[in-house]
Parts: C-alpha cells; structure tokens; sequence
C-alpha cells in the first residue's frame, strides 16, 4: 500500500529551489519516522512529468509506475488557479517480505492554462541531474498551448494518449508533425497494439506459415467504435511496412463499448485465413492453417501502457515510420 | 448493424526505404519481427521430458513451461511429451501437472483459461526408459504430435531422470533415430542434460563420450541452472557493460574473492542422494565454479554463445591444480552435528533420514582457489557452501586493496567491498569510508546499495524459464559445455582424491553456525577472514 508524506505546500510563488528543499525536510521526517525500522531507501530512476486536469485521477497509475521505475514524479494539473502553487510529497511502499520502505518524490503543480507558461521554468530546476526525463502529456490542451514546445524541449521522451480525446484526429495529426520533425514521441495508441503486432509475428514464426505470407492480401479489422481509430490505423500501416506491399483494408465495426478498442484481426489470402479475436475471461483465440490456440490477454491498464514505454528510452523506430504512413 | 469500409491504398513512395530495413519475407525472416518491444520467442516445437513423474518436472519444468505460455513467449505450436514408467493417460497427465502448477508457480497467478490451453498440448507416454521398444513407441507418438501440433518438426528432450539412466536414454534415441530429425524434416533435435555430468572426473568423460556418440556438441545443453539466475547474468552486465569496474578488476586492486553459497536448511528428503554428493560435487564443482568464472572471465569479443563460453572455459581451465599435498591447506571439508536452532532441536546430519550414521560427507566444503593467469595471478578466491549455515545467502564479495596510505587517525578501517548479492535481496552494494558528521575526523564504513527489487519492479523470470527459452532459441550462452564441465572437474578432483582417502573427525559445525574452525584458519593463514554476509 503506498503512503504519502506531505510538506507544506509553497504558497508565494513556485522556486524550484523551495520545493527541493521541502521534499529534503520530507525525506529528514521519513527517515526520523522509520528509525528502528526497516529504513527507507529512496529510490529514482527517471524524472516524470505528467500534465494531467485538474481532477484527474491518476494516483494509482503512478503508483503502479513507482514499484517498476521509480521516478521524481512532476504532476502539472491544468484547472483554473490563477497564479501557480505547488506542494512536495513522498510516495512510499513495502516490498512483501521486506523490512524497508522505498520512497520517490512527487510534485504537484496547480495551473491553469492562462499561467501554464510559468511551469516550464519551474520545472528545469526540478529534473533529477543526469537522469532521463519524460513528459506524459495526458491532457491534450497542454500540446495547444504557445508554451507547447518549452516543455517538449525539456524531456527526452513525449507520451501521447488519444484514447478519450474528442478532437483525435488533431492530436494523430499532431503527433505525426511532431515525429517527423524528429521529436521523440510515443503515442499509447501504438502501445496498445503491441500485443496484437506480437501475436500476428508469431503466426508466422513457423516457415511454413512464413512461405504463405506472400499470399495474404486483405486485412480486416473488427473494432468499436464507428469509425477505425489511431490503433486500427497503426495496426493496417504496420502491416502494410512489414510485408511492403498493398493490402485490401476492410475496417468493421463491431459491437463494443470500450472506444476504439480493437477486436478481431483477421489476415486474409486465396486459400488461407489467420484470425486472432477476444474471447471469453481475457483470453485471445487464435486460429490458421494448423493453428488453434488461445492466450492471456486481459486489457493493460494505463500504467501498464506507460510501463512499456518508459522500458524504450529512446526513439522506437519503427512507430516513427508506422506514424508517418497511418 | 455491421458498417464496412473497404481501403485500397497505394504505399507511398517514402516506404520503399522502410520496407527493407523492416524486414523481407523472401529472405527467410518474420517481417512482422519488432525486437524493441516483443519479447523473445521460440519457434514452435515439441518438449519431451524424461522423467515427467519426477519432483523436478513438477516443481519446476512444468512450472516454469506454464509461465512461459502466459508470458506469451512460446510459440503457437508447441507440445510437451512426458514420459515416465509410471502408467498414465494423457488427461490423467494433465491433472497432475495441473496440480504441480498451482503449487509450485511462483510469483503468477493461475490462469484456468490459459491452462485448459496450455494442457491440450500436453501429451504422456510411459514406459521404461531402459526398455528400446520404448522409443519406438514414444517416436510413432511423437510423429503424430508433430503434426497435430504442428510443432514444425523441431524437438527438444529433457533428461530429468536419475544420472545413472542418462547414457541409457541418449543410447536407446540414438538406436530409435530420434537424435536428428527426418531427411525430409528441417527441424532441429536438441538435449538438455541435468546436473551432475558424472561424479568424478572420469564418469563425467564416459558420459560425455556416451553423448558424443549420438549428438553433436552443438545439439547438447547442459543445464546449471545457476547460470540462469538473472543475478549471475547481471554480473556480465556489471563488468561489461560499464567503465569504471572493469579496469579495478586485477590483481593490482583486488585483494581476494570470496564466494559463499549457504543454505539455512539441513539435507531434508534428499539424504540418500546427497550422502553420495556432499558440498564440494553438489555445488562447487558446478554452480560456484561457473559463477567464479563469470566473475573472473576475460571480456569476450562479442555477446555470442560460443565467444561467451570460450572465456568462461579459458579460465575454468586456468584455475591451478592442487597437489595432493597442497590440499588440506587449501580445502576444508565440515558436516553439520546436531544442535537447538531458534528454540528447535535440529538433527546432526548424520542423524537426517537415509544417511549412514558413519557418514564422511562433507555437508559443508571451503576451497581456495587460484587462477593462474596475468589478470589473477597470486589472487585467492575463496569458495564455502554448506547446508545448515547460519541464514541462506548466495552472494560474491569481492575486497579490494587497502589505501596505500591512510592520512587519518580513525579507529575504523574495513576494506573496500562490492558485494553482488545472489540471493536473496539480489543487488549489489559498494562499501568504502565515510567521515562521521561532526567535528573531527573519524571515519565509519558506509554502503551504497543497488537492490534488484527497487529499481526493477517488475517480476524476474525463474532461471529455468529463462534457461527453456535460451534451449528453444538455440542459444547455449548460459549452458555448460564439456570442455567447461572437464575443466571443473579437473579443479577439484585432487580434492575429492584426498578427501575420500581420509577420514575426518566429523561433525565439525553445530548447525547454524558459518562452518568449522578450520575452514577460519584456512584464510587466517593469508591474513584473511570470512566475512559473515
């Protein structure tokens, strides 16, 4: 269970400096608290900032994150303060079985989007020195805004989600300008499908199934939502790359609530049929020619999704091809 | 309702480029391939295990097999084929196995969806392993698993038997031709061997020339499983993969090395066998010989299996060969006598279940080493591993030279120390000096501490899943080779000569203790002591 110890927040103002030295007074408690205990092992891998609304409730997501990279975490909440606030606080969990706690820092920033061009300049003295750095942009407006590319500047990773965004078509728009001008960005879209692309690799592992790629030429795509989504349209261009030729595209709609959310694939050629579809208990069938099998494939949660790509520092190459052509 | 879009679209120019650096079909290779994020699979293929009834198939092949398919990492036709003497139907098999799953699997939750999956590819054939008709049998079942599977014809056998059937079993599938795939069949045939490969020097080369006779050294993987352990692979990680150890790794900085594999619990069940085995061919001869060689290896020119096997070989084969007269000074054999542990009584060993009360086996061995070579030459490593020690820890320390001259007047000294901890707490710490807060200058040893479980959250994979995996993939870089399992041998079998012709007064050790005297006056003799990890 994780536990957070809070400082006061800094009411005048936001300085770096003031809040590192609250999170320094944090960890003195922490450590006075956990005397003759276990301890506390603080613990950092990277610095993540997230720019999230304001209610957004992300506490979970990023607790999930902690126990896999632990991180000085940044929150930015947009709502509608009119001048920034932020407060420090340690995030602390008990491995099973282990006497010591392990703690990462969190931040959070109140502001609003009238006063998010003040943020930037607070967050450079917050980076953890050579350590990377990761925006998670969760709400969209933050990319609109003029001081956009202050805080794309500042991260050597930039994650995306159009899941539950309205104007979508912007942001995959968006996130194609960006990737071709060389920012490294990482659409959860693209990460989502990372399981499918799996499963559609393995079918053709064996050689025999290999020789028959060569026929396949239709794709056809079941999902939910009443037109394909970003993670349809990666899945077609990913797959289009990868055998470097046209393909019939047939996108159907299937009857589903979760948005956009993929169902059924199927690869088609004379003579042959693949198909990986959900099944019942968070499973996936998958079926060709002597193929018939089924494996775990439960929906990832958010910090899931994170986790993967907080696992690729760098640039993923092959989504900044797939982005371009989707 | 069912909307349908149809797309016809034409590649735009800019992929050609992509196209071929994504992969190409016609060349052989998956294009769909992404080795950024999947995670390694194997071809498909088909697992016969011998031995299937046994504690080590269901504590952890099958356990670890299981994990593996709800990791999605096999691939989508694989079967597995056991066999034992023991009769039993296919469905019979399965809710055995099934019963070892859920009480073995570690770290995972069960998954009976997955299972009754995963179980629709498990097959049983019994039989004598002794008995060739067996063979043929097993190799017409194997046939129709191949293609009900279709498993591509590739197969990998399990020896997880009893040692004494192993050259039986290799015989008898070189007699049936289940040692190569068909001519008609591209698949591949390999071998994994358990631990021990002989008892002594000359059954592990009547062994290894039994195998020989029937598979390539190529087509043999011999397991020890120690290797599979992520911290030992971590220790490659470690040196290799930065600058700032590797050039402290010398005789020049080091003092000594000490490797300690330590078990808090007695011999249990397995009395029988282990009165046979003892410390020294139990673990050292293999285990700690293998990560001594990991620690001590010289950097190889690439990450490839053979490039890493031949320097682990090249020291194994550096380590100096004791004269008889050499070794009680360097290698001390102890066995554990009764004694109350935590409020409890616990049995001398040879009061334990199936053990000869007159037992001369060494439940506890300490050995110095040296390597004889530019970069160790005059470095001792010393290696203890023992049952019923004070706490189960598997860990390698590593001293290093004092300062040449020490400018404070503190009462604190202590070495520099890296410690890579095995097991458990899997980490690594750096122990150096630290000034006191406060006036004055005194100084008190401190350490900085990497632990596996904090910076990486995420579950290890068993050494056993990690080690299957490598044995379909093909890549034999953590598995043994002969030359490796020889030169091992070689180290210690002037050891076991001097210790089978004397007789010791044993026991030496009250249970719970770090091990007898003696092996305290082994390093006292160079001025040095164990540490107690």
């Amino acid at each position: 269970m994780a536990q957070s110890i809070n400082a006061e927040p800094v009411k005048a103002g936001v300085q770096a400096e003031a809040l590192l030295k609250e999170l320094a007074a944090v960890w003195a408690e922490l450590g006075k608290e956990q005397k003759g205990a276990g301890g506390v092992l603080r613990a950092c891998s990277l610095t993540m900032i997230a720019i999230v609304e304001k209610d957004a409730d992300i506490g979970e997501t990023l607790a999930d994150i902690m126990r896999d990279q632990p991180c000085r975490f940044v929150v930015v909440r947009l709502g509608e303060a009119d001048r920034i606030s932020a407060h420090a606080t340690a995030e602390c969990w008990m491995p099973f079985g282990r006497r010591q706690q392990i703690c990462c820092e969190r931040i959070e920033i109140a502001a609003s989007l009238e006063t998010l061009g003040d943020v930037p300049s607070v967050l450079r003295g917050l980076l953890v020195p050579d350590l990377p750095v990761v925006l998670w942009i969760r709400d969209p407006r933050a990319l609109r805004h003029p001081s956009a590319d202050e805080f794309l500047s500042i991260a050597q990773k930039i994650v995306v989600d159009p899941r539950g965004f309205d104007d979508w078509k912007w942001l995959s728009e968006e996130v194609k300008r960006l990737a071709a001008a060389g920012v490294p960005i990482a659409d959860l879209a693209w990460t989502r499908i990372t399981r499918w692309r799996e499963l559609i690799a393995r079918l053709f592992d064996d050689p025999a199934s290999l020789a028959a790629l060569s026929s396949l030429d239709e794709i056809e795509i079941h999902h939910s939502s009443p037109e394909p989504g970003p993670a349809a349209r990666y899945l077609t261009a990913w797959i289009r790359i990868c055998l470097g030729r046209e393909l019939r595209v047939a996108y159907l709609q299937a009857n589903h609530t979760e948005t956009w959310q993929i169902q059924h694939v199927v690869l088609r050629g004379p003579g042959i049929e693949y198909r990986i579809r959900r099944a019942e208990r968070g499973m996936v069938s998958v079926e060709g020619p002597g193929i018939a099998n089924r494996v775990v494939f439960r929906l990832l949660k958010e910090s899931e999704l994170l986790r993967e790509e907080l696992r690729i520092p760098g640039r993923d190459e092959t989504f900044d091809r797939v982005v371009l052509a989707a | 309702m069912v909307k349908r879009i149809y797309v016809f679209e034409n590649c735009p120019k800019e992929w050609d480029a992509t196209v071929i650096s994504m992969g190409n079909p016609i060349s052989g290779s998956n294009p769909f391939e992404d080795r950024l994020r999947f995670e390694r699979r194997v071809p498909p293929c088909a697992i016969v295990i011998f031995g299937a009834n046994g504690d080590l198939t269901q504590r952890k092949l099958i356990p670890a097999l299981y994990r593996l398919a709800y990791e999605r990492r096999f691939p989508a036709g694989f079967a597995i084929l056991g066999n034992s003497r023991t009769p039993m139907t296919d469905d019979q098999f399965r809710a055995k196995m099934r019963e070892a799953v859920e009480k073995f699997l570690e770290d995972s939750p069960f998954d009976a969806a997955l299972w009754d999956d995963f179980a629709r590819g498990l097959f049983y054939c019994s039989g004598d392993i002794a008995d060739p008709a067996m063979y043929a049998a097993l190799k017409t079942r194997l046939g129709e698993i191949v293609s009900e599977r279709s498993t591509g014809g590739n197969v990998l056998f399990y020896l997880s038997t009893q040692p004494s059937h192993y050259i039986p079993v290799v015989e008898n599938l070189g007699a049936a031709g289940l040692n190569h795939s068909p001519a008609d069949n591209p698949g591949w045939t390999r071998i994994i061997i358990e631990k021990p490969f002989g008892h002594d020097l000359a059954s592990s080369n009547v062994l290894n020339e039994a195998v020989k006779q029937v598979f390539r050294e190529s087509q043999v993987y011999r397991i020890d499983h120690y290797l599979g352990k992520e911290t030992v692979q971590n220790v490659l990680a470690f040196r290799f993969g930065n600058g700032i150890f590797e050039p402290l790794w010398d005789r020049r900085y080091v003092k000594h090395v000490q490797i300690t594999a330590a078990e808090s619990i007695g011999v249990g069940s397995r009395g029988g066998y282990y009165q046979e085995a003892g410390a020294l061919r139990d673990m050292i001869q293999n285990h700690l010989l293998q990560v001594m060689a990991t620690i001590a290896m010289e950097p190889p020119a690439v990450f490839e299996p053979n490039a890493v096997r031949d320097e682990r070989a090249k020291l194994l084969r550096s380590i100096k060969i004791m004269k008889p007269e050499e070794v009680h000074l360097n290698a001390v054999p102890g066995q554990y006598g009764p004694a109350r542990i935590g409020g409890e009584d616990v049995p001398g060993f040879r009061g334990e279940k199936g053990v000869d009360p007159e037992a001369q086996t060494d439940t506890y061995a300490a050995v110095t080493f040296f390597v004889e070579n530019w970069r160790w030459a005059g470095v001792p490593f010393y290696i203890r591993s023992g049952k019923r020690l004070a706490k189960r820890v598997t860990d390698i320390a590593i001293q290093f030279n004092d300062a040449p001259h020490t400018v404070f007047e503190t009462a604190a000294r202590g070495p520099n120390l890296l410690i890579l901890r095995i097991q458990p707490e899997e980490g690594i710490s750096l122990r150096f000096l630290s000034k006191q807060p406060g006036s004055g200058m005194q100084l008190r040893p401190v350490s900085m501490d990497f632990n596996y479980g904090s910076s990486f959250g995420e579950r290890s994979p068993t050494a056993y899943e990690t080690l299957l995996l490598d044995a379909m993939a093909g890549d034999s870089t953590l598995y043994t080779r002969q030359d490796m399992v020889e030169a091992s041998w070689k180290a210690v079998q002037p050891i076991l000569d001097v210790w089978s012709a004397t007789k010791f007064e044993l026991p030496n050790y009250e249970a719970g203790t770090w091990g007898p005297k003696t092996a305290d006056d082994m390093l006292a003799q160079r001025g040095h002591t164990w540490r107690n990890p």
